[in-house]
């Protein structure tokens, strides 16, 4: 062995690194340097594949860099409000402590909240009430009603979630005693609601109307006989349904208004529609 | 300095200066365990004037949207889901070390060795991954009855226990070598086989090791993050009964990095996080102190010297008796109460539980003082003082006699558990009893039969056992490599996401992992080698270097969660940095300090001393030795360390989740200050949430495994080749 090769080696390891430090350094054979404005989003799982979207139209003729993370509405308004981000997104309404905190919505859509079913649950359509009562544990048996015998796995959204926050606020209307138990199965997301409902024949959940294309086995179910479409959301007769909308801290104003209006123009509503989610037009509150 | 001829004088000033510089860059190890308590307990202070310390700690309810901070259920959860995983890998990784350590050939040992070690160079983050899509449905498919989804606490210690494997086996490997061969020779001498000198003798003997291995392993199963978090279910409950495994829990990690996103910064619900993870970290020091002690004890065994003492120990050394005793008593007492108080808590209300609690405490400890007053009266033991000397005050014939009943009690409890789970109450103690009357039926068969027989049956199940480690650890990478590799293309390398992440590339989480490694190192690497070298050439026994070794040593142990909460309310908080590649090298950097430190130290030690007197004599001084002499013969030893940091950094999630990451980035920007995608977080993000096809996550994994694995391969050959090389 050559005396030198300790320390060939060496310097090839210090080389990789330091080849690697400059190749990230400079920006990798691409050259994608921004040069414009960056925007950074984050909140709702429900409006988080939408953005993703108007990211990738939005960031071709524009300078702006959208960045986007999905991990529930209060995480949404939390990061406006904690300066971490400039958008929050929401699939509810702002809470009062968030309006006193200085936040401002922009409705960019409307969405439905579809039940969810399991391949085995051998259901189609449930009542507002019987749904209320399998998530508050009162119904544990499919057979209950009118399905396949099988014990009824309940999965709910965690506490933050918007669409959580909207089914529950249906369901208490539907149903006075309902409530989750605390051991009911809680997952972080829309995906991962609708993942849980793929693998599991026997479960129930709730998503929104953007997630239904991810559904490979199982079902929504029709809720008091209607269909969760976006056409019966417009029309008011689908009765899980909330607004989707965009924070921000106090009006939005400059790139921020520019990527709004783009949203709100023809472009923007036609990419939501594609989504499922229902358009809004112009509507600003 | 070199072509001057100097002084003697202001040589010795030089090397004076510089081992104070060293010093002082030393101390930022002790500084930074100081900053994580600070800023740990200062934010947890809100929740604790907030709920109060009474309801956080005895609340039966954890629900943030109701303002319930109860940490029963979490912390619950957290003991539940470490026993499970210890039940799992205590039995397979001492038989797996036993194998390696007795019976395999010594050929064999150093490829097991490094297999063992691939189990460990595995991120949390792949473990979730695998739990989440073979693990979870394999439960869910078997116990049909018992588990709707497959999510639970047996999901999760099953998954924690692997993990911990590796951890257990190399310790305990490392117990079981030490331990001296006059022992074995002894004993087969005396006509013992080689099967009976490795249970009687060589296994007792390396006990401490063996203890310290298991203690080792509960703390990295008690901080482990993502892979609980995956498999868990995440329901803040409490089992019931408590030992149904197949019920969801929600430990003190998960509930961290699950609810961190989504508080606001200040709330009462953000400062009751920080609390859990004061617990949590409290629980990790109380682990690795009693590791130490086990350790010093093996030492004394050996007749090596002890650890001095640090600071702290000087402290407690000048304390007067009384105090230590009484506190003593005071940890062995509030231990008794706390075991009965979490027992109870299933059988009835938290005030119910306390009343319990204390009683059961008077009960086992004034029973224990009177049975050794009347041991006394007996002539049998001096009446100790306390009750943690009473524990050790046992003598011989009654610790064996009580250890058969106690054997007894636990099988029959652990049968009684798993079966009344399946079937009714009565069925289940017959179950019990049966299992423990088949359990002494077989010990006094075995007993009987001929010892080479004894033995051949021994050796196949120890084969067996490791068997079983391998294929699991095969069966984990052929998983997902076979699904992963056909995946990968060269857009999917090179491409940027489509779709929120469901299709296109992943080439901005490659860039971005690729920068935390590089940002990560250029802050631990000059810290970590400067603190090592110090360490190793210019530290003198000192209660000052012993406090810089035990704050290595409590960095090392601190779950990578601590970090991230660490890191994002140090940095992309209070420092102003934001959600920033910035705030994540730091924190990452910070974490492997300590491996940097401690392989830099062990390397430059391992160099023999007549190089530096060599060096010395020929008038250079102790830095010049250090750099021109000592450090590069110690090179090799370094850079494979460094690698390993490197395969640490690359995989790690939970650090950086809080500090420096995005889901979804279509253009990259290149400031430090903003966020950056990474591979392990990708990972996590597409597997939870259900994006893209199974395939694609897979190949996401799959990337991540060929970059960690890469590293180790790298790192053994270094570490082959230097062996090959260096002959003192």
């Amino acid at each position: 062995m050559n005396e030198n090769t300790k320390l060939i080696l060496a310097v090839a390891v210090t080389a990789i690194i330091c080849i690697a430090g400059t190749y990230v350094a400079v920006g990798g054979s691409d050259g994608d340097d921004s040069s414009g404005t960056t925007l950074s989003v984050a909140g709702s799982t429900t409006v988080f594949p939408l953005m993703g979207l108007y990211q990738e139209s939005y960031e071709k003729y524009t300078n702006v860099t959208l960045e986007v993370t999905g991990n529930g509405s209060g995480a949404g308004a939390n990061a406006v409000i904690n300066g971490t981000a400039d958008i929050g997104m929401l699939s509810r309404d702002l809470k009062q402590a968030e309006i006193d905190a200085g936040l401002k919505s922009t409705i960019i859509a409307k969405d439905g909240v579809a039940v969810i079913v399991g391949s085995g649950a051998g259901v189609t359509d449930l009542t507002l009430e019987q749904i209320a009562k399998i998530f508050s544990g009162d119904i544990t048996n499919w057979s209950d009603v009118g399905g396949t015998a099988g014990t009824i796995a309940v999965t709910v959204r965690d506490a933050e979630s918007g669409t959580r926050d909207c089914f529950d606020t249906v369901m208490k209307a539907a149903y006075s005693s309902y409530a989750i138990p605390d051991s009911a199965n809680e997952v972080g997301g829309s995906g991962a609601m609708v993942a849980t409902v793929n693998g599991n024949a026997t479960a129930i959940g709730y998503v929104s109307l953007g997630y239904l294309g991810q559904l490979t086995s199982g079902s929504a179910v029709k809720v008091e006989g209607v269909d969760a479409t976006p056409a019966n959301v417009l029309n008011e007769s689908y009765q899980i349904q909330r607004d989707l909308i965009l924070a921000t801290m106090g009006d939005p104003s400059g790139a921020v208004q520019n990527f709004f209006n783009w949203i709100l123009g023809p472009q923007g509503q036609q990419i939501a529609a594609k989504k499922d989610f229902v358009p809004v037009g112009s509507v600003t509150v | 300095m070199e072509t001057e001829s100097i002084q003697t004088e202001s040589r010795f000033h030089s090397d004076t200066v510089t081992k104070y510089l060293l010093m002082g860059i030393a101390a930022i190890a002790v500084s930074i365990v100081f900053f994580i308590i600070l800023f740990i307990f200062g934010n947890s202070i809100g929740a604790i004037t907030d709920v109060g310390l009474t309801d956080l700690l005895t609340g039966p309810r954890w629900r943030s949207s109701e303002g319930l901070y109860g940490t029963v259920p979490i912390i619950t959860a957290t003991l539940l889901v470490t026993a499970g995983a210890i039940l799992f890998a205590v039995p397979i990784g001492v038989a797996a070390a036993i194998f390696i350590s007795e019976v395999a050939p010594s050929r064999f040992k150093s490829v097991l060795k490094s297999i063992s070690e691939v189990f460990a160079g595995i991120p949390s983050v792949i473990y979730g991954f695998f739990g989440l899509t073979v693990l979870v449905p394999l439960l869910r498919d078997t116990f049909p009855s018992h588990l709707l989804m497959g999510y639970s606490w047996l999901a999760g210690s099953i998954l924690l226990g692997i993990m911990a494997l590796p951890t257990i086996i190399s310790v305990s490997e490392d117990a079981l070598s030490a331990v001296p061969k006059s022992y074995r020779e002894a004993s087969m001498a005396m006509g013992a086989t080689k099967w009976e000198t490795t249970i009687k003798v060589v296994t007792p003997a390396a006990i401490s090791g063996i203890s310290a291995a298991i203690i080792l392993g509960i703390g990295r199963a008690v901080g482990e993050t993502m892979a609980v978090m995956m498999v868990c279910g995440n329901s803040a409950i409490v089992p019931d009964p408590i030992f149904n495994v197949f019920s969801r829990i929600r430990p003190i990690t998960s509930t961290i990095a699950l609810e961190m996103p989504y508080v606001v910064i200040g709330s009462t619900h953000y400062s009751a996080l920080f609390f859990l993870a004061l617990i949590l970290m409290i629980m990790v020091l109380a682990i690795s102190m009693a590791s130490k002690i086990i350790v010093n004890r093996t030492r004394r065994k050996f007749g090596e010297t002890e650890n001095k003492p640090s600071l702290t120990g000087i402290i407690v050394a000048k304390l007067p008796v009384p105090l230590v005793n009484g506190f003593k008593n005071a940890l062995v007492v509030a231990g008794l109460f706390l075991i009965a108080y979490f027992i109870s808590l299933t059988f009835s209300n938290s005030f119910g539980a306390v009343l319990i609690g204390i009683s059961v405490t008077v009960a086992i400890v004034a029973s224990s003082l009177l049975w050794l007053n009347r041991l006394k009266n007996e002539g049998v033991s001096d009446r100790p003082r306390n009750p943690s000397e009473f524990i050790e005050s046992i003598p011989v014939k009654i610790k064996a006699v009580s250890r058969n009943i106690i054997t007894y009690a636990l099988v029959i409890t652990v049968v009684f558990m798993g079966a009344s789970l399946f079937y009714d109450d009565v069925v289940a103690f017959m179950a019990g009893l049966a299992v423990a009357a088949a359990y002494v039926t077989l010990r006094s068969v075995f007993r009987r039969i001929d010892s080479r027989v004894v033995q051949k049956v021994a050796h196949t199940a120890l084969l067996a056992v490791m068997i079983f480690a391998i294929l699991l650890l095969v069966y984990i990478l052929a998983d997902i490599f076979i699904e992963g590799l056909p995946m990968i293309t060269w857009d999917f390398l090179t491409g940027y996401p489509k779709d929120a992440g469901r299709a296109g590339g992943i080439y901005p989480a490659i860039v971005g992992t690729l920068k935390l490694i590089v940002g990560s190192m250029v802050i631990a690497l000059p810290l970590g080698m400067i603190t090592g070298i110090f360490l190793a050439e210019y530290a003198k026994d000192t209660p000052f270097t012993r406090t810089v070794r035990n704050s290595i040593d409590i960095l090392n142990g601190t779950p990578s969660i601590v970090f991230g909460l660490f890191g994002m309310s140090a940095f992309v908080i209070y420092f102003g940095f934001g959600n920033s590649l910035l705030a994540g090298c730091i924190t990452l950097g910070l974490m492997v300090l300590p491996v940097i430190i401690r392989t830099t130290e062990e390397a430059l030690k391992a160099v023999p001393g007549e190089l530096r007197e060599g060096s010395m004599a020929m008038g250079a001084t102790k830095w010049e030795t250090t750099v021109k002499v000592v450090l590069p013969a110690a090179i090799g030893s370094v850079i494979t360390g460094v690698i390993l940091s490197i395969g640490r950094v690359a995989g790690e999630t939970a650090p950086i989740m809080f500090t420096a990451v995005i889901m979804y980035q279509r253009v990259m920007s290149h400031s430090i200050f903003d966020p950056v995608m990474a591979l392990p977080y990708q990972l996590f993000y597409l597997a939870t949430e259900g994006m893209g096809s199974p395939a694609m996550q897979s190949a996401v994994a799959t990337v991540l495994l060929i970059m960690v694995l890469s590293m180790f391969t790298l790192a053994s050959v270094v570490r082959h080749y230097f062996d090959k090389r260096i002959r003192w």
